[in-house]
């Protein structure tokens, strides 16, 4: 299977402190990747260094192909201005733009992409509304909309069920599994989900500034991995692609 | 009144000059307010002075030692705010009094009759020549060209500085360029509107269309509006009170932002309680 990103001992420093320590890490095509760790371990650090924002100090990052045209990146919940006064149509369009394209117009074909994107997450009765207007849930969908919108082969996604209701946050997953089929995506997936991103994902990568473990979540199941990582006990189960909730089994110590 | 004053040479250099000033200003005003460096214009538009100073000083065009000065000065807040561990407001406040109290002492050494350091300060109605509305049009197509044409990477940039660079925008270049424009557009508007007062019409035209605009279209088609039409009563209240144009400019902006407002109140307290 082909690689589309390989990062070879990548060393991040983030002012004083190390935030990546000798990453190396390959990612295949086609797979979906779980990216774990407790906060502040480093899963935006490496995304953001995945997808060009971010120069690593030491090391070197291999993506197949150039940034704008292989990756789709679904920032963190951003702080969005309630009053920015652009549409979803708006947002979803800027995902077809790149260089600075001077009085760009959107062509024929783009704005085949734009709706095709909209469609694809379920957003196209959306497309007139102000972004500020839209819940959390349907904000994500706009940005996966945007990143989409690329036709990109990659898709990068920093903890995107954050402030996102249980309900929309299973539905969210759903979503993901078939836009993957459907777009041909590798996704990569930030996430301290513990509870439900094990059994969707193909590899779960746990990462505390080193590369704790790159394995299937089978071989992680029942080892003491995610403990040394996250510093306390966790339980996950796996029953295919759909989400389970199961609750954290904390050491009698560290609870009390 | 209107018929005398529309017939005299300096009304009409006042109004074209204004009409563009206004044009730059109002369209520049979406992108300062959208992407909170309101500040960065107050710092750019008061170091003016030094520019100016320097240009008396030296007998050379006030308009190029101006442009020169302001896009020196833009270019190192920029840097500040993009780069360096130094506050940026305690930048701007270093850099702008400190261009201030050059542009004060330079004038003050070089002062005559002719130079009246209260009309730069604050603008004047009867200041502006045929010569310098042929370059305030040059500046005005230079930064409209530019606004216009990279509109949708400066959108996108002011919404998601991250995923616009994923994408392949250049960030940085786009940060420096919108504050030259602003060099621009402040230079072109020392005479009329003054140094004091031009930040002020680098937020006021797009702060009132944000009130009541919801699109990124409207809010600027608004700005426009907004902007000439506080010219326009500007001009007419400074020629009838034989008062400084800087001020009577932004006192109507000023007024409209307070309608725009009270506006955006009762249409919200009205949605509220129709329990929408």
């Amino acid at each position: 299977m082909a690689t589309i990103v390989e990062l070879e001992n990548v060393w991040v420093w983030r002012g004083k402190n190390l935030a990546l320590k000798d990453v190396t890490l390959r990612i295949e095509e086609g797979k979906y990747i779980g990216l774990m760790g407790p906060n502040g371990g480093g899963k935006t650090t490496l995304l953001k260094t995945i997808a060009g924002l971010i120069k690593p100090d030491r090391g070197k990052v291999k993506i197949s192909g150039p940034i704008s045209r292989t990756i789709g990146y679904v920032p963190q919940e951003q702080r969005l201005d309630p009053d920015f006064p652009v549409t979803v149509y708006d947002v979803v369009e800027m995902g077809v733009h790149t260089g600075l394209g001077f009085f760009h117009t959107v062509s024929k074909s783009e704005r085949e992409k734009i709706e095709y994107a909209l469609r694809s997450v379920g957003i196209m009765d959306l497309a007139s509304r102000r972004i500020g207007e839209l819940s959390g849930g349907q904000k994500q969908r706009v940005f996966i909309a945007r990143a989409l919108a690329s036709k990109p082969r990659l898709l990068l996604l920093d903890e995107p069920t954050t402030g996102v209701d249980t309900k929309a946050r299973d539905e969210f997953y759903r979503l993901l599994n078939e836009l993957m089929d459907e777009f041909s995506l590798t996704i990569v997936l930030a996430s301290h989900d513990l509870e439900v991103v094990p059994s969707q994902v193909d590899e779960i990568v746990c990462i505390n500034q080193s590369v704790f473990v790159h394995a299937p979540p089978e071989e992680i199941e029942g080892t003491d991995i995610l403990k040394k990582a996250y510093g306390c006990e966790f339980e996950f189960m796996l029953h295919g692609r759909y989400p389970h909730r199961v609750i954290h089994r904390h050491d009698e110590a560290s609870d009390g | 009144m209107a018929d005398t004053i529309f017939g005299m040479p300096f009304f009409q250099n006042a109004l074209i000059g204004g009409t563009l000033i206004v044009l730059m200003l109002s369209v520049l005003s979406f992108f300062v307010v959208l992407r909170r460096i309101s500040f960065i214009g107050v710092g750019i538009s008061h170091s003016a002075l030094g520019g100016v100073a320097i240009g008396l000083a030296l007998g050379a065009s006030i308009t190029l030692t101006a442009t020169i000065y302001c896009i020196g000065v833009a270019m190192l807040i920029g840097l500040i705010s993009r780069r360096s561990q130094v506050r940026e407001d305690a930048a701007i406040g270093i850099t702008f009094s400190g261009s201030m109290a050059l542009g004060i002492v330079l004038i003050s050494l070089v002062q005559t009759q002719h130079l009246s350091l209260f009309s730069y300060l604050f603008g004047s109605i009867l200041s502006i020549t045929r010569s310098d509305i042929y370059v305030i049009l040059g500046y005005c197509a230079a930064t409209l060209f530019l606004i216009l044409s990279l509109f949708k990477p400066l959108l996108h940039v002011s919404f998601d500085e991250e995923v616009a660079q994923v994408r392949g925008i250049p960030v940085a270049l786009l940060h420096y360029l919108l504050l030259i424009l602003i060099s621009l557009a402040v230079v072109a508007s020392i005479k009329l509107v003054g140094i004091i007062l031009v930040a002020a019409l680098l937020v006021l035209p797009a702060a009132s269309a944000f009130q009541i605009a919801r699109t990124y279209r409207t809010v600027v088609g608004f700005a426009i509006l907004f902007g000439l039409v506080s010219l326009f009563s500007g001009l007419l209240f400074s020629y009838r009170y034989d008062l400084p144009s800087g001020p009577s400019i932004v006192l109507s902006a000023s007024v409209i932002l307070s309608i725009c407002f009270a506006a955006s109140r009762w249409h919200r307290s009205g949605y509220r309680n129709r329990g929408g």
